[in-house]
């Protein structure tokens, strides 16, 4: 695109005032992320007010950087307290809090910050050179193709099921139950809520996700008795050797997914870590390793989560489009500010919108310098002894899951949930197939009905449009190839289902 | 009748002063200056930067300088805003929750039992009218219909053909469907998005649906930039931001259907409370800064105060629950 115009951009953001504005607004976005239950949503929605006095590009520039630097900041609380701190961040958990626990908290929130760095930065050139072919791609992703992707989505369950099918399934459908919750979203009509009028809205699923991921935890070392503070020790930073060739690929792949997916509107950042982190499940190189602590399981989930928050930006910009719940409110600051995104955007604005370009570019290399050296005071969280910090956590656990809606019934979903989240640990049960489910369930309904709506009510639709067609093929090869693997295998050696799995292990 | 409550809250009152715990009260001394200071929460029934979002948002920000207060606003999506509206419904009545109402959905929910909606018209105290937004129907700009008349022959000889995007079902864009529907004969397909225009607008301007059902302050951006073509207006007269696009009633088709976008107050606040509210939104909504303020965000006010805009409201619903029948029916 134009050089001219993007180099202009750089020049007014790169003045004292924006800089600090940069800067002001990455930390207070990490902030934001920090506080379990207070997301990017409803912090950037907070924060609107605080840039009333700015000038457009100011508020602007400013509420962006507070947008992805609560993308970061949630990283923090999933690795150190098992507790995430939004909902995009929730599956950087499993895999986070492994890596805490081996004393390797320092190099999961490098890595994540320096994967958050390239995947935005990535999704910003995007935004930059091709912004408006981008986002007719992202068009092309109608009810139907969103429909094939949740099923390829849900098809990754297979991959996170670990060890036993039946267990990671009991997981999955209590996932989808819970998302049932609420009002119907087609017809209105009030499914499984008891009358109570609070679950209308369904059960808060960040709640949900706190309780069973942070109480969860603590209720176990609880019940172990675990004593002393065995994650005090925090490793280095950056990745090096092994950590670093592992994490590259994860980085990369994580960018791709979280920037395409960041393309297409209704596609949130939470479906695009779940997503990534399925992914891993495929191509990484410890892929047997995921979900006891893999780097990748940390770096391509981060990775998705910010390049989808910067690319979600493009059908902003070029269709006036909010890709996501939380662009949708960086939309209504635009509009506040009297900037209509869109179309027109570029023609009548010009200024503006170059310099909230370059002031990402910026504030994406202002939030890793930020946050590197701020692991380290991060970090020092666990070395507060060991029950003094299972308070200190609760604390926020409650603190957190009540500012969501300023709601006691969400605390009490999260007691509830830390309860099943205790036997989910006792009994074996993994979390992920739940997250998943509970977090692309509602997505899939919706985009299922409204393909529905177009074909009027031929099922058809989803076989005869290419790309839905393509996605859906890919599910099923996903889901048949162990099924595959495992006749061939019987065919060949006759034995017991036992010793086949025995033998799967072994290999 | 008034005046027993009123003596026990005084009473309440002088109770509480002993503990410093100063609750706002009801007496009129304190009501002087109310909401002067006071926190409100303004419950938006859709999506945060849809088009009732930004109108309420910019609202919020003028009336948080008019009254003193802090307005919160409070995204409650979904269910074509019944979420919302049984949130208000059952908030308190102390005039410091207020929430939109968007006709038609406020009255779908109520006439149609099916939705289990746990309100009337009688839980809510209609404050303002804020904006009255049209309905417009628009297609591709190199679609073969350059009015609505080719439209309609065509989705009168090929029933179920054209697949038509609105923002929800029973909303006012599936109702301007249903009008133009009942007025021509025609008969469209229609896709309902009930997560909001956003979704609606992307599945149109990506080609997944023929017509976009659309109201001026969604459809507005599309038309200008060249990407849709505006086929009918669905007003008695043309939209003074969208001058070029024929009403339906120029092409012979007499159909009428704008989204009105309101406020209202749950049931039970004190009348000084109500009155001191509308006044402030009215001087607001009818000043010449607000109008332009609105047009940027391609909307036109329309202001009706508490009693014309509850009188508007009771008049519309054996309309609308007519419509609504045909509505769920509509396949």
């Amino acid at each position: 695109m134009d050089f001219a115009q993007l180099l202009g951009g750089f020049t007014a953001v790169l003045t004292p005032e924006n800089l600090l504005l940069v800067l002001a607004g990455c930390l207070l976005g990490t902030l934001i992320g920090v506080l379990p239950g207070v997301g990017p949503v409803a912090g950037t929605a907070i924060l609107i007010p605080l840039t009333m006095g700015l000038d457009p590009a100011g508020a602007i520039i400013m509420l962006a950087a507070i947008f992805y630097g609560s993308q970061y900041g949630g990283t923090i609380t999933s690795v150190l307290i098992n507790t995430p701190g939004e909902a995009a961040s929730a599956i950087t958990c499993i895999d986070g809090y492994q890596m805490t626990k081996q004393g390797r908290s320092g190099v999961a929130l490098g890595t994540a910050a320096i994967g958050s760095f390239i995947g935005g930065t990535i999704a910003t050139i995007g935004l930059a050179l091709a912004a408006g072919p981008l986002s007719s791609l992202g068009l092309k992703i109608g009810p139907p193709e969103f429909f094939g992707l949740m099923v390829l989505g849900m098809s990754l369950l297979v991959g996170l099921a670990g060890k036993s099918m039946t267990r990671a399934l009991i997981s999955a459908g209590l996932g989808l139950l819970l998302a049932m919750v609420g009002i119907d979203p087609v017809e209105g009509q009030p499914r499984f809520t008891f009358g109570v009028v609070h679950f209308f809205d369904g059960i808060e699923f960040v709640a949900v996700l706190v309780g069973l991921f942070g109480l969860g935890e603590i209720l176990a070392g609880l019940l172990e008795r675990r004593t002393g503070t065995p994650t005090a020790k925090v490793g280095r930073l950056l990745p090096r050797g092994q950590d670093f060739r592992d994490s590259r690929g994860a980085i990369g792949r994580g960018s791709v997914i979280g920037f395409v997916l960041g393309l297409i509107p209704g596609m949130t950042g939470s479906a695009s870590s779940l997503l990534a982190y399925g992914a891993e499940r495929k191509f990484a190189r410890n892929r047997d390793r995921l979900g006891s602590g893999a780097i990748e399981g940390v770096a391509s989930p981060e990775s998705a989560n910010n390049a989808h928050a910067n690319s979600a930006l493009i059908p902003l910009f070029t269709l006036g489009i909010p890709g996501s719940p939380t662009v949708a409110v960086l939309m209504g600051a635009f509009l506040m500010n009297g900037l209509t995104p869109g179309p027109t955007l570029f023609q009548t604005d010009p200024h503006v919108a170059w310099a909230v370009i370059a002031s990402l570019f910026i504030g994406n290399l202002v939030c890793l310098v930020l946050n590197l050296p701020l692991i380290r005071i991060w970090t020092m969280f666990l070395k507060v002894p060991r029950p003094l910090l299972m308070v200190i956590i609760l604390v926020f656990l409650v603190v957190g899951s009540y500012s969501i809606n300023n709601s006691t019934v969400d605390v009490l979903v999260m007691f509830i949930f830390g309860i099943v989240g205790l036997f989910f640990r006792r009994l074996d049960i993994p979390l992920a197939p739940l997250v998943l489910t509970l977090i692309l369930g509602p997505f899939m309904e919706r985009s299922l009905r409204e393909s529905l709506d177009m074909s009027v009510g031929d099922f058809s639709i989803f076989f005869t449009r290419p790309i839905s067609l393509a996605l859906i093929v890919i599910a099923v090869v996903i889901l048949l190839t162990p099924l595959v693997r495992f006749l061939r295998r019987a065919k060949s050696k006759p034995g017991s289902f036992a010793e086949q799995v025995r033998e799967d292990a072994e290999v | 009748m008034k005046k027993s409550p009123r003596m026990i809250a005084i009473g309440l009152m002088v109770a509480l002063a002993g503990t410093a715990c100063a609750q706002q009260g009801q007496d009129s001394a304190a009501d002087a200056d109310w909401p002067s200071g006071e926190t409100m929460k303004l419950i938006v029934g859709y999506g945060a930067g849809g088009t009732t979002d930004t109108m309420a948002r910019s609202l919020a920000k003028q009336l948080e300088k008019k009254l003193d207060v802090q307005i919160q606003v409070e995204n409650q999506e979904g269910a074509g805003g019944q979420r919302a509206y049984t949130e208000l419904a059952t908030a308190k009545p102390d005039g410091l929750t207020l929430g939109t109402l968007n006709y038609p959905t406020i009255i779908t929910t109520m006439v149609d039992k099916s939705k289990g909606a746990t309100y009337t018209l009688d839980d809510f105290q209609p404050l303002a009218n804020h904006v009255n937004d049209p309905r417009v129907t628009i297609v591709r700009p190199d679609s073969q219909f350059k009015t609505a008349k080719d439209l309609v022959s065509h989705a009168k000889k090929n029933p179920l053909k054209l697949k038509g995007a609105t923002s929800g079902l029973s909303g006012g864009g599936h109702f301007s469907m249903i009008k133009l529907e009942q007025a021509t004969g025609a008969d469209f397909a229609p896709v309902h998005f009930n997560e909001g225009q956003a979704d609606a607008k992307a599945a149109f301007l990506g080609g997944h649906v023929d017509v976009y059902f659309a109201s001026i302050g969604d459809g507005l951006e599309v038309i200008k930039a060249g990407k849709g073509r505006a086929l009918g207006m669905a007003d008695d007269e043309r939209s003074p931001l969208l001058p070029d696009a024929p009403t339906f009633k120029e092409q012979g088709i007499d159909i009428q259907e704008s989204g009105m976008r309101g406020y209202a107050l749950p049931a039970g606040v004190p009348q000084e409370r109500v009155d001191k509210l509308a006044t402030a939104l009215k001087e607001i909504i009818d000043g010449p800064k607000h109008k332009e303020e609105l047009a940027k965000l391609s909307l036109q006010p329309d202001f009706m105060g508490p009693k014309e805009y509850t009188d508007w409201l009771k008049k519309q619903m054996p309309e609308v629950k007519k419509i609504n029948e045909k509505s769920k029916n509509d396949e």
